[in-house]
């Protein structure tokens, strides 16, 4: 007999179901996963699903499995893992949207695996509204047939893309850089100050170096983590300042070379572009160094990285404009945590015909993996997927 | 069925005793004896004539009253021998107390009671109370003449033998009075009557004649234990020859035993009855019965002419075979037969035995109930005598709904409307289970009343497992159903926005499913009920329509289903199917994963789904992959379901598979039921019960093991779960996990969590 009444079912989950650990599985996975125990974090996962699947708990296991089973390289497993949650869950479950993006990005990789080419499709994105783009900075999405665009030149222009319409958005004074906030909002850096819009707050960094404090106004990129703490990369300062969440005081982090760009990844996990083109480093978010990418890829040595992106699956894209070509890495990560880019292959760049993308300069990429890639001089984004 | 012999002509069985004597049982009248004195009567009469001498005035009144009772005494029956002194001495004394006072009428009248008491009383007395006496008895006596037909039969009057009956009559001179005569003869029955004689009067007796005695009358029966009815009387029952003998004279017994002999009957087993003292010249009916036997009837007739031919010493009277009682069962056949096999048979509330079961019964109407631990079956069998009766019957698994009670004010009180309102919601919904009714229960049985049901909440809501166990057992034995369900009403059940509780218990453990409805309605407990009777089929819902494919849902243009993997040695594999291949179309039309997954579900083991599977330079490529079935981890955890329903489904479907491979899995998805319940003990038998588990994803003997491990490790058994983990650890071709992780892989990761085997790899 159990030791109590148990009671099972929709309205109340049984209290003699497994009995209440110290922390759950899920809590358990997060702290492996943060200490790069992959395995171990898998593991927990995998103990939940068992014990109790059907749970609420199980539906979150099972998105953060899928991830975890594809750092690990398990990709086929990691594709059945969301699949089976789009069959668990109804269809107007934001899981099933997850799920599916998810599924998108390792499909595309499990491909590649089979011998099918890396993103062969690529495409025009219909844009209208935008008459020219000088010189685009940063695509960055809000859903998958939304994004915001940047485009540097002039005083700054700032686009949102949806399928039926472009709208331009309200910037500050010599807007540098954007990033979308957690929940979100928008951060938009300009040369006085800092805009957020939802919620609405303006306000300005302060960096703390070389025993000075001073106001951050040369902001080239900025990323928020899952937190909402901002990384920035600024032209003042030869390194990554990090901002707390809420503050306004940032500190130098995780590298100290000049930087060019800085995006953050699944797990918060840190990329930074440095200044040359020719190495991303990857940092988790206690600055532990995770990896290196360049200067070469697969067979292939990196010439001027213009920008780089991440996908939900600790996939990083680079975008070098000089080879004009496209490079896919995604992170692995072995049974003694240790992190290893793995080449996914590239992509070139077309540049004759209307789908030339002459000048490249911005990368995104959606949440199923399709990367857009805008060039200057051009009004066009190309989609590659 | 009464089956009748009449015996018309007597046939004596003189030649089967060399002699006989059997014993005297007399026909007296019904003796009514007096209420018993404080002192005895011969006390008080002693004490009277001590008192004689002090005060004879009141001894006077003392001998007064004794002589009246007396008087009233011998009025209903004659004095015994030892009694006869006593009231001798009453009458004696009282003569010669009362000629001391000259009451000459008192003397004579003590001494014609003396003379009515000892006619011939010859003490010794005074000359002049000699004197008195002689006149009393000349004056008052008659003459009594007694003859008879029977030949020295002994003559009594007032049990004093004066006489023998011979050639010439028995002649008396005795006072006048009532007189009790009796002739009595070894062998015969004696013959009495009373004679009122009158003074100077002869009164000639001549009829009375004791009749010869009739030997009892012997009948043998094949059994003991038969009631016997003698002319409608009951009278006793058969008795076991053997223990009858002791209590017979020799000669009896002595001619039992030839009659046995005679009849061939086996002594061992056999009965017999005596009828004694026979009426003679009148029919005897005597009739011998027994449940579920035919009755049988013998019709004797004794006549005075066949018994005067009888020989005098013959200690039975046996009629032959017509003596012969062979009961004959009165029995149809009942034959049970069940699915599932090994289900309890109650006959009328007896246990008789488990399914399939063949059997005698007694004719007439039985209660019959197939009980099992699924559920049970009753019904009334009409057995009729020489033919079947055949019970066949598949068994559902039961329901019981026990009542439903309000809670409000901090009480729980019966909702009879509310029960009403759910029987009749479960009776219109209700296809999966059968709705069990209380069964027929020997008395010693509680039975379920609304109080119980009181109780049962009560339990529940205090959280008293010993009572809940109690009441969960009472339930299941008033209704025959592993699974019972109660309805409370959070408020007043008149109410219909009345929140209400439905709680499904199944009954070996105190885990309940509870589910809200939010109020109390027909459609709404309908909605909800629904629920029960999925999955309508306990086998299916343990295993999946598969192709040796997963599947997933992309947004990759024109690949909108990827193959994510695909099982090694499979069909698919063989066809040359490989992870990543995109499927653009399934039996021609363009479907997603979600749904190939319920188009499977559709299709029969054996069935093809053709899938059109593009390659470089055949964007038509057909394969053709056939549907398997295979065993599956059922989504037991789901809360779609009753966990307790399943449980009971799932039971019920292992009890009636035939097949052990079937049985397996779906005793493999009712040990994770358990786990659900935290039974863990529970879950433990029914892994270790499982035989040979067939491989299917997150189903078979790894999956076994590990999930043993998991249990011994929920008991606190650490042990014993790193042992069955390290075992599960080699197991690396079976699938723990439908994304394609192995036993191997997650028994590992187990034993590292553990902090066995540390450093050790999943090797997925």
């Amino acid at each position: 007999m159990a030791a109590a009444v148990a009671i099972a079912g929709a309205q109340a989950p049984p209290p003699s179901r497994p009995a209440p650990q110290a922390a759950s599985p899920l809590v358990l996975s997060a702290r492996a996963e943060a200490e790069l125990k992959i395995e171990q974090a898998i593991g927990h996962l995998y103990q939940l699903l068992l014990e109790q699947p059907g749970t609420p708990q199980a539906i979150q296991a099972r998105l953060r499995l899928a991830r975890l089973l594809a750092l690990s390289g398990s990709d086929q497993a990691a594709l059945a893992q969301c699949q089976r949650i789009r069959e668990d869950v109804p269809s107007d479950s934001p899981y099933q949207t997850r799920a599916l993006e998810l599924a998108t990005i390792v499909s595309r990789r499990v491909r590649v695996s089979s011998g099918f080419p890396l993103l062969p499709v690529f495409e025009a994105v219909v844009s209208r509204g935008i008459q020219s783009l000088d010189n685009p900075r940063t695509i960055e999405f809000e859903s998958e047939s939304r994004f915001l665009l940047f485009d540097e030149g002039g005083s700054g222009r700032l686009y949102r893309v949806a399928p039926d319409a472009t709208s331009q958005l309200p910037v500050p004074r010599d807007m540098s850089a954007v990033s979308l906030l957690p929940g979100g909002g928008i951060l938009m850096a300009g040369k006085d100050n800092l805009v957020a819009v939802s919620p609405a707050r303006t306000f300005t960094l302060t960096g703390s170096w070389g025993g000075r404090t001073r106001q951050l106004k040369e902001i080239k990129s900025i990323a928020s983590t899952s937190t909402g703490d901002l990384l920035v990369v600024d032209g003042d300062f030869d390194g990554l300042l990090r901002c707390p969440a809420g503050g306004t005081s940032c500190a130098p982090w995780g590298v100290s070379t000049k930087l060019r760009e800085v995006v953050v990844g699944a797990g918060d996990w840190v990329y930074a572009l440095d200044d040359k083109g020719k190495i991303v480093r990857v940092f988790d978010s206690t600055q532990k160094s995770l990896a290196v990418v360049g200067p070469s890829v697969g067979s292939m040595s990196l010439d001027k990285v213009e920008n780089i992106a991440v996908d939900q699956s600790d996939g990083l894209y680079l975008l070098d404009k000089d080879l004009k070509r496209l490079f896919v890495v995604v992170m692995r990560a072995d049974a003694t945590g240790r992190i290893a880019p793995t080449s996914l292959g590239s992509v070139p760049l077309p540049q004759d015909g209307p789908m030339a993308v002459k000048n490249p300069s911005a990368l995104g990429v959606a949440p199923s993996g399709a990367v857009y890639v805008a060039g200057r001089s051009s009004a066009r984004v190309m989609r590659f997927q | 069925m009464i089956r009748r012999m009449l015996v018309t002509g007597c046939v004596l069985a003189a030649s089967l005793a060399p002699g006989w004597s059997g014993p005297a049982a007399a026909q007296d009248p019904v003796e009514i004896r007096a209420i018993p004195q404080v002192e005895p009567f011969e006390v008080r009469v002693e004490r009277a004539a001590q008192l004689l001498e002090a005060d004879p005035q009141a001894a006077i009144e003392q001998l007064d009253h004794l002589a009246v009772e007396s008087v009233e005494l011998r009025k209903t029956r004659p004095l015994e021998a030892g009694e006869r002194p006593a009231h001798r001495q009453v009458f004696v004394i009282r003569a010669r107390a009362h000629l001391q006072l000259l009451n000459n009428d008192k003397v004579e009248d003590s001494y014609l009671e003396l003379l009515r008491i000892d006619p011939f009383f010859a003490e010794p007395l005074a000359p002049r109370e000699q004197e008195i006496l002689d006149l009393v008895r000349t004056r008052a006596s008659g003459v009594l003449e007694v003859t008879s037909p029977v030949r020295d039969a002994l003559v009594l009057l007032d049990g004093i033998q004066v006489g023998t009956i011979g050639d010439a009559p028995v002649r008396l001179s005795i006072v006048a009075g009532l007189y009790h005569l009796r002739l009595e003869k070894p062998g015969h029955q004696p013959a009495a009557a009373r004679v009122t004689l009158v003074p100077g009067q002869t009164l000639a007796v001549a009829d009375l004649a004791p009749r010869a005695r009739v030997p009892p009358v012997a009948f043998l029966v094949d059994r003991p234990g038969v009631d016997v009815l003698v002319d409608g009387q009951g009278v006793g029952q058969t008795e076991r020859v053997s223990e009858l003998k002791r209590t017979l004279p020799a000669e009896e017994a002595a001619a039992l035993d030839q009659v046995l002999t005679l009849a061939r009957f086996d002594p061992s087993v056999s009965a017999a009855f005596f009828v004694r003292d026979p009426p003679v010249d009148r029919t005897l009916s005597v009739r011998f019965s027994g449940e579920c036997f035919i009755e049988e009837i013998r019709t004797v007739a004794i006549t005075a002419d066949a018994l005067a031919r009888l020989d005098p010493t013959a200690p039975l009277l046996w009629f032959g075979e017509s003596s012969a009682v062979r009961m004959l069962p009165d029995v149809g056949t009942l034959r049970v037969a069940s699915v599932p096999t090994d289900a309890d048979v109650y006959l009328d509330n007896q246990i008789v035995g488990r399914s399939p079961l063949q059997r005698d019964v007694c004719a007439g109407e039985h209660r019959v109930r197939v009980r099992h631990r699924i559920g049970s079956y009753n019904v009334t069998a009409r057995i009729v005598r020489g033919r079947s009766e055949v019970i066949d019957v598949t068994l559902k698994p039961s329901l019981a709904f026990l009542g439903a009670v309000e809670m409000a004010d901090s009480s729980v009180r019966p909702a009879p409307g509310l029960a009403s309102t759910v029987d009749k919601a479960l009776a219109a919904a209700m296809t999966t289970f059968r709705l069990a009714t209380k069964v027929d229960l020997p008395p010693e049985i509680r039975r379920w009343t609304e109080g119980s049901t009181s109780d049962l909440v009560v339990a529940i809501e205090r959280g008293d497992e010993e009572a809940l166990s109690r009441l969960l057992k009472l339930a299941t034995d008033n209704y025959d159903a592993p699974l019972v369900m109660v309805a409370v009403a959070r408020g007043p059940a008149a109410n219909v926005s009345t929140p209400l509780d439905l709680m499904l218990f199944w009954y070996e453990h105190a885990g309940a499913d509870r589910v809200r409805v939010d109020r109390i309605s027909s459609q709404a407990l309908a909605d909800v009920f629904a629920r029960l009777n999925t999955p309508d089929d306990a086998l299916r819902f343990v295993f999946e329509r598969g192709l040796g494919l997963e599947f997933a849902d992309t947004l990759l243009p024109d690949v909108p289903v990827v193959v994510a993997r695909v099982e090694p040695g499979s069909p698919a594999a063989l066809a040359g199917l490989k992870a990543g291949d995109p499927v653009t179309a399934v039996d021609g039309a363009q479907v997603s994963a979600v749904q190939i997954r319920h188009l499977l579900e559709q299709k029969k083991p054996g069935d093809v789904l053709t899938l059109r599977v593009p390659i470089a330079g055949q964007p038509n490529r057909q394969v053709a992959v056939p549907v398997q079935s295979r065993p599956r981890r059922a989504p037991i955890f789901e809360d779609r379901y009753y966990a307790n329903a399943l449980i009971a489904q799932l039971q019920a479907a292992a009890a009636v598979t035939p097949n052990a491979a079937d049985r397996d899995v779906l005793n493999f998805n009712l040990a994770l039921a358990h786990m659900r319940f935290g039974e863990w003990r529970l879950a433990l038998g029914v892994f270790e019960s499982l035989a040979k588990v067939p491989t299917g994803p997150g189903v078979g003997p790894g999956a076994a093991l590990y999930f043993r491990a998991l249990c011994h490790e929920r008991l606190g058994e650490r042990d014993r779960a790193v042992t069955l983990l390290r075992e599960a650890a080699t197991i690396d071709g079976e699938l723990l996990m439908d994304d394609g992780s192995s036993v191997g892989a997650l028994a590992r990761i187990r034993l590292a969590w553990l902090g066995e085997n540390r450093g050790a790899g999943p090797g997925r």
